[in-house]
């Protein structure tokens, strides 16, 4: 029989109970962590142009067509010409990979609009265009095509604007096919640009719905749609055997070019409200990288007004456009500048710095990684599969205050991102995990210990 | 040795008859005839206790083994560990032990979740490595438990304390590593086996004073409890 002194029982269950307790509460600081999908640096990006197709958009829309040789130009492939005879080839062409690494951009467009109600259309079916289908022949124009510019300037203007032919000019009658529209679209150059193709029948649907559009064309371009696509508003569900072909790859960062001068009015919010949540988990059902590039009316966020709204955007319209760029990452011009309300005052921005924008964007899906919370940058560390890298030092700052490092990371704080420079830009697929802590408490609640 | 009980207090019959037992015992018994008869009184029943005896002295004697066991207790990691000890009963009470461990520590569920896409955080967790301990041992209790009425175990319980150092490294990519010093604390039971053998089942808090690299700037020393729990074989050898 045991004899174990009762007393000493309670001392000893107390001491075990005591530290199984106490070692649970173990304090760690915490760290954000970002960069965990290996695939974060990819090089094939998949360039969807979400174009507003009403007659106020007209001219933004011709100027976006005539001026996408500068987007072009920024990726433009330095395959067709590289030299690799000889050793300097080498290294010559190694050096350019990794200093310009936009150029090495494997990239697909396509071109849709942001009508989704398809009753208004050219058809009573779902045209070209019309509920996230791509437009134009080809619909799918990759890089390295022969005809790339010719072939998307012809989709944009002749499938995917709706022209007006009474406000259109009419070229001198020197004009001959080929020759340059000087900036100016007329029924000659259209002619001589469609074809046989009638571009003065397109129509587009009054409403704007920039998010149901962005949806659409998601939903239509992957094989297994999420649930989120067949909403019992959405027109997917009885039109689904309309997909776009052969246009999203795998493991591919997807950027949506939006250009608008109005808001959105998507059918699944109410009139009135900012709150885009439903929209964002139906994107981010896609489990995909994401990125959008807008072109919109002139908002300020201090005042909650609107400038130069020749559109008559809604503010609210204009700030599910914004949210929607800052969730995702991208970027938000302005489509339109000036001071006052009077559209006198006011200006179309010029699409070409837009453009390079968007060439700027697809180089940076190579270079810069975009952080959920504002860092304290002295905590930032940067590991490279095993190998931390270094912060930079900067080099040299240009005309436009763009610096510039060496071999490292810097924080660029306009994007929230850490950007790499020279030796350290990691190789496409290369782990990339980016620890530090946020400035303002944490993105989110953690679970229950 | 002469018992007295209530039987023979009772009625002259029985004394007689006590008297002629003793007699036939004494012819009998050639054992009986040649041990010397000592009187020790009348004994209460307050004066009858068992004396367990001993069966597995400890004094003097070395103690060595090998443990294995488990930290489960901390919030971001799980860590096996093993350990070897070796020391010396100075009493049956009192030893003095060396313990040497290691372990290796794994980011549990809740770390996973935590740097997952869905939260993207770290803990500064640190993974332990190792550590040394010099402990004292206080066994105040020796017993026996009968199991189902079919095996007897003969065990101990103690207590232990000692002071130490622990090396840990952080989980997180830049491994900066940390000696820290440590207080240990801990209960255990020796259950003695045949042959000099014995499981050893023992809970020791190691409460280390940790510093960490990356958060000098708010807060360089931490705190860390590390509660092991571990089941031993040893063995006992005749101390020099």
């Amino acid at each position: 029989m045991s004899s174990i002194s009762l007393q000493k029982t309670p001392l000893f269950a107390s001491l075990m109970l005591g530290s199984a307790l106490a070692s649970g509460c173990n304090r760690y600081e915490m760290f954000n962590v970002a960069g965990y999908e290996q695939a974060a640096f990819s090089n094939e990006a998949d360039v969807v142009f979400l174009i507003d197709n009403s007659s106020s958009m007209t001219d933004e829309a011709a100027d976006l067509a005539l001026n996408f040789n500068v987007f072009i130009d920024k990726l433009t492939s330095v395959d067709e010409n590289q030299a690799t005879a000889t050793l300097t080839d080498a290294v010559e062409n190694y050096v350019a990979y990794t200093q310009q690494r936009g150029q090495f951009m494997d990239y697909r467009l396509g071109i849709t609009t942001t009508s989704v109600d398809y009753d208004d259309g050219f058809t009573e079916g779902v045209d070209p265009g019309e509920a996230g289908l791509l437009l134009g022949d080809p619909t799918v124009m990759s890089k390295g095509d022969a005809d790339l510019q010719e072939d998307f300037q012809r989709n944009l203007l002749c499938y995917g604007i709706a022209w007006n032919p009474n406000s259109l000019d009419y070229a001198e009658d020197d004009y001959e096919c080929g020759d340059d529209p000087g900036g100016v679209i007329t029924h000659e150059y259209l002619d001589c640009v469609c074809g046989d193709i009638e571009w003065d029948e397109n129509d587009g649907s009054g409403q704007e719905e920039h998010l149901e559009a962005v949806l659409m064309t998601l939903c239509r371009s992957v094989e297994e749609p999420p649930e989120a696509c067949y909403d019992a508003q959405s027109p997917f569900a009885e039109t689904e055997d309309l997909v776009n072909d052969d246009f999203l790859r795998d493991d591919s960062t997807i950027v949506f070019v939006i250009a608008s001068d109005e808001g959105d009015t998507s059918r699944r919010l109410a009139q009135g409200e900012d709150d885009i949540s439903e929209y964002l988990d139906a994107i981010e059902a896609f489990d995909r990288r994401i990125r959008f590039a807008i072109v919109g009316p002139p908002y300020d966020p201090e005042e909650g007004s609107l400038t130069c709204n020749s559109g008559n955007a809604t503010t609210w319209g204009v700030v599910r456009l914004r949210d929607l760029s800052d969730y995702f990452g991208g970027f938000y011009n302005y489509i339109a500048d000036g001071t006052g309300d009077d559209d006198e005052d006011c200006e179309a921005t010029d699409f070409a710095e837009h453009l390079e924008d968007l060439g700027d964007l697809l180089n940076n899906l190579v270079t810069a990684f975009t952080l959920d919370s504002i860092p304290d940058v002295t905590t930032i560390r940067v590991w490279i599969d095993d190998a931390e890298i270094n912060e930079a030092l900067p080099v040299s700052e240009d005309e436009e205050t763009h610096m510039t490092y060496d071999n490292g990371w810097s924080y660029d704080p306009a994007q929230n991102a850490v950007v790499f420079w020279g030796e350290a830009i990691p190789d496409y697929n290369q782990n990339v995990r980016i620890y530090y802590r946020p400035l303002e408490g944490k993105p989110r609640d953690l679970p229950p210990i | 040795m002469t018992i007295a009980t209530p039987f023979f207090k009772a009625h002259p019959l029985r004394k007689a008859f006590g008297a002629s037992a003793a007699l036939a015992l004494a012819l009998f018994s050639s054992q009986a005839n040649a041990q010397e008869t000592i009187d020790v009184g009348v004994l209460k029943n307050s004066d009858i206790t068992v004396v367990q005896k001993v069966l597995y002295p400890k004094s003097g004697q070395m103690e060595f083994g090998g443990h294995a066991g488990w930290m489960p207790f901390d919030a971001y990691t799980s860590t096996p560990i093993i350990s070897l000890t070796g020391g010396k009963h100075l009493s049956e009470t009192l030893a003095a032990e060396l313990a040497v461990g290691g372990g290796y520590s794994l980011k549990n569920r809740t770390h996973l979740l935590l740097e997952g896409p869905a939260y993207g955080i770290v803990p500064d967790a640190y993974a332990h490595i190792g550590s040394v301990m010099a402990t004292a041992l206080w066994s105040p209790i020796y017993a026996k438990m009968n199991w189902q009425g079919t095996r007897i175990f003969h065990h101990d319980i103690y207590g232990l304390a000692g002071i130490g150092a622990a090396y840990e490294q952080a989980m997180m990519p830049d491994a900066s590593g940390n000696v820290a010093p440590a207080l240990g604390l801990g209960v255990g039971a020796r259950i003695f086996l045949k042959n000099g053998r014995a499981l050893r089942i023992q809970i020791r808090d190691d409460l280390l004073w940790q510093t960490r690299v990356k958060t000098e700037d708010t807060q360089s020393h931490f705190l860390k409890q590390n509660v092991g729990l571990t089941v031993g074989y040893t063995f006992f050898k005749e101390g020099k």
